[in-house]
């Protein structure tokens, strides 16, 4: 009777152990794995199952896609037999870049992320296929090209004769400065008496030289080579190529003392920035800056940890931009306390964002200490697609030192389709100033937040892969961010309380720069309240 | 089972009883962790309440029902971060029904209920604290959760069974001391995509009952 019994039991155990069901097995797509991206590595099947499954455990805003209408469920379904065909096809046509993009873009494109972006290695041509997903919804955006194509320019308002600044001791108040590759090659051809400028005088005299010596004769030479070669290099289009291939001709013609022609520090390559400060009429403070790149300038342990400050060259450059941001900080330092500041013009137009640190020097320069809060972050918390942390407050940095608190003069803020990320956290900031306005056209769209740190996945969220190492290369948003209606705003933008368009007429007038009529019309705002 | 019972011919001894259950669970929450190693799940006590209605059909065998309410909470946190620590709160209305074997004298009697329960899952919550890294603030928080329909199950059945004594305290009266489990056959997830995703809890129950013997 017993051994009835204990049968029983156990029967009874199996019939309810096997009631319940077991979970698929999850890889993970954090770092290199083989077993994760093994198949990827020569199938496009492959790497559209990691980019599908990756996106499923990291991507922080599903219950937002969910409610624009995607079923990711569907994408899977509808794509997966497309990319199997692609790895069918026959060798005789390989797979190009092209049809990989196109195909790509289709899946990626319904997704919100302004930040998003995912890189395959083709395996047939060996070469890297990109897609982000906001490039291609903002381009039919219908200030996207004048976004890329115009950088604020306030050269209109610096010309004393327009009648716009503020003079001081004859001079217009105003400064900028900028560490651009594109910036520092062209002060480096057209600076008198240095760079490209010195060479081709030192050698238009040694040519003319009726009796050279052997010096003058190798000079000559060396200069006529090293010209040639700088043409080259200051025509390339990016400082990560730039930078290298100028610091090897500076070591290479070091003897030939070329004035201002000194090793450009590497870290301009990651680091630049450029930098505008006008106090218009009225005494209006305008700043513009073209990344969220301020802090390794204006903090000095910082700065001493990214450049080599010991170098002169190099001093110079941080120093120009901090002495920009300093003028403008200065100045509302200055007349705020004296009661004539007008009010504050921050052009964040095409900035694409940058250092969370840089808030306390900019909208965090003119609020008191202690933070602000401008909206809520949430975080993934799991490898399912709604594992979510609470709504935690965001909370911008404001400067810590003792500084003037501007909430009685407007502040305003400039945004076009070019103001992403910090730019766009800035602008909830002046929204949310009692004096604040934002004015222009719609921002990016892109507010999520991103961790920079390729191996910190502790929030299951943040990369697919690891960039140039494995076949499938994912930047994913981290968090989900909330306005301070737990309104989320990915993919859409913020839009500006006063919309105005970039009239390019007014701006690339036949005697030159013009007017910017987005900056006008915040002056007009400044100056008379509408 | 209960079939069985029902065939057994009715004696003398066949009866209703109708009484009252108090006491505490405590429940564990089972997901599969897979990779992600510093998750750590823990069990948490919550409360049940109830009322329950017993036919006996002889003094050894019976049927009974029980509605009660029924926290099933538990906690969740994280080795690598230490600010991440939640704790589930989760109310269920359930209905258990089992039959009902006894033994032993008049006065002390032991018993074992053994059956399948059905169950509703009412609301849900956490606390708990969390940080932000962005703001680098850590915060405390406590919120109701919302329920979503494609995610979350909110029926539940499994299988319940429970061992006990009984003390009759005189002829209309009794207590009873009882040690229960409820295994979950029903995930709280939904497959909601198709990467399958199984939870389950799994919860046990001290309750002391208090029987009315007409």
């Amino acid at each position: 009777m017993k051994k009835i019994y204990m049968i029983g039991a156990a029967l009874l155990m199996l019939l309810v152990s096997s009631c319940r069901e077991t979970n698929d097995v999850l890889l993970p797509y954090d770092h290199n794995d083989v077993l994760a991206f093994g198949a990827a590595e020569y199938s496009f099947a492959g790497k559209f199952k990691v980019t599908w499954n990756g996106l499923n455990q990291y991507y922080a805003l599903w219950d937002y896609e969910k409610e624009q209408g995607l079923d990711w469920d569907a994408v899977y379904d509808e794509y997966l037999p497309q990319f199997e065909a692609l790895d069918e096809r026959d060798d005789s046509i390989p797979v190009t870049d092209d049809e990989v993009k196109e195909l790509l873009s289709k899946v990626l494109s319904p997704l919100h992320d302004g930040h998003f972006a995912m890189l395959w290695k083709n395996h047939v041509t060996g070469n890297n296929v990109t897609c982000v997903p906001s490039l291609i919804r903002n381009a039919s955006r219908d200030d996207a090209e004048i976004a890329k194509k115009y950088k604020p320019n306030i050269s209109y308002y610096t010309n004393p004769a327009n009648g716009e600044i503020e003079i001081s001791d004859g001079e217009p108040v105003c400064l900028e400065y900028s560490t651009l590759w594109t910036d520092m090659v062209d002060r480096f051809r057209n600076t008198p008496g240095q760079g490209m400028m010195w060479i081709e005088d030192r050698l238009l005299q040694l040519i003319n030289q009726p009796l050279p010596t052997e010096m003058e004769i190798f000079q000559r030479q060396s200069l006529s080579d090293l010209s040639t070669q700088l043409l080259e290099v200051l025509s390339q289009p990016n400082a990560e190529q730039g930078i290298p291939a100028f610091n090897s001709l500076v070591e290479r013609y070091s003897y030939l003392n070329v004035p201002g022609f000194d090793a450009i520090d590497n870290a301009f390559s990651q680091m630049a920035i450029s930098v505008k400060f006008a106090l218009l009429k009225g005494n209006i403070a305008y700043f513009y800056f073209s990344g969220f790149r301020l802090t390794p300038y204006i903090n000095e342990e910082y700065a001493q940890s990214t450049f080599n400050l010991n170098n002169y060259a190099t001093f110079n450059h941080v120093y120009g931009i901090w002495s920009v941001w300093y003028s403008w900080f200065e100045t509302i330092q200055q007349l705020h306390k004296e009661g004539t500041l007008g009010g504050v013009i921050i052009d964040v137009r095409g900035n694409g964002g940058g250092m969370m640190s840089d808030a306390q020097f900019v909208a965090g320069a003119l609020l008191p200490s202690g933070g602000f809060q401008y909206g809520y972050h949430r975080f993934k918390r799991g490898t399912g697609r709604y594992d979510y942390s609470p709504l935690m407050p965001a909370i911008a940095v404001t400067m810590d030192d003792e500084h003037e608190i501007v909430d009685d003069k407007p502040v305003v803020l400039l945004i076009n389709s070019g103001s992403v990320s910090m730019a766009e956290m800035t602008a909830q900031v002046v929204r949310l100033m009692p004096n604040g306005k934002l004015i222009g056209k719609r921002s990016h769209g892109g507010l999520c937040g991103l961790i920079d740190n390729e191996y910190n996945s502790t929030n299951y969220a943040g990369h697919i892969g690891i960039r140039d190492v494995t076949p499938v290369y994912g930047y994913v948003p981290s968090l989900a961010s909330f306005t301070m209606d737990k309104e989320q705003l990915e993919g859409v933008g913020i839009s500006p309380g006063i919309e105005v368009a970039f009239d390019e007429n007014a701006f690339n007038t036949p005697t030159g720069i013009g007017r910017d009529t987005q900056i006008d019309r915040a002056l007009q705002y400044v100056r008379t309240g509408n | 089972m209960l079939a069985l019972a029902l065939m057994t011919a009715l004696t003398a001894n066949a009866q209703w009883r109708v009484g009252v259950t108090a006491g505490a669970d405590y429940n564990v929450h089972s997901m599969d962790l897979q990779y992600m190693d510093d998750f750590r799940m823990q069990g948490r006590w919550g409360a049940t309440v109830g009322v329950t209605g017993q036919y006996d059909f002889t003094n050894w065998l019976g049927v009974r029902a029980d509605l009660n309410w029924m926290q099933k909470n538990y906690r969740q946190y994280r080795t690598n971060l230490s600010e991440v620590h939640y704790k589930y709160r989760n109310n269920y209305l359930q209905l258990p029904v089992m039959a009902s074997f006894s033994f032993g004298g008049e006065k002390l009697r032991g018993f074992c209920n053994l059956g399948a329960y059905a169950g509703y899952w009412l609301n849900s919550s956490r606390s708990g604290g969390d940080t932000n890294v962005f703001s680098e603030h850590s915060y405390d928080f406590s919120e109701k959760l919302e329920f979503d329909s494609e995610r979350d199950q909110r029926w539940d059945c499994g299988f319940v069974g429970g061992v006990g004594v009984e003390y009759r305290l005189c002829k209309h009266w009794a207590l009873q001391a009882e040690a229960r489990y409820y295994y979950s056959t029903t995930s709280t997830r939904k497959q909601y995509m198709r990467v399958k995703d199984y939870r389950y809890n799994n919860t046990s129950a001290i309750q002391l009952v208090a029987y009315y013997i007409f």
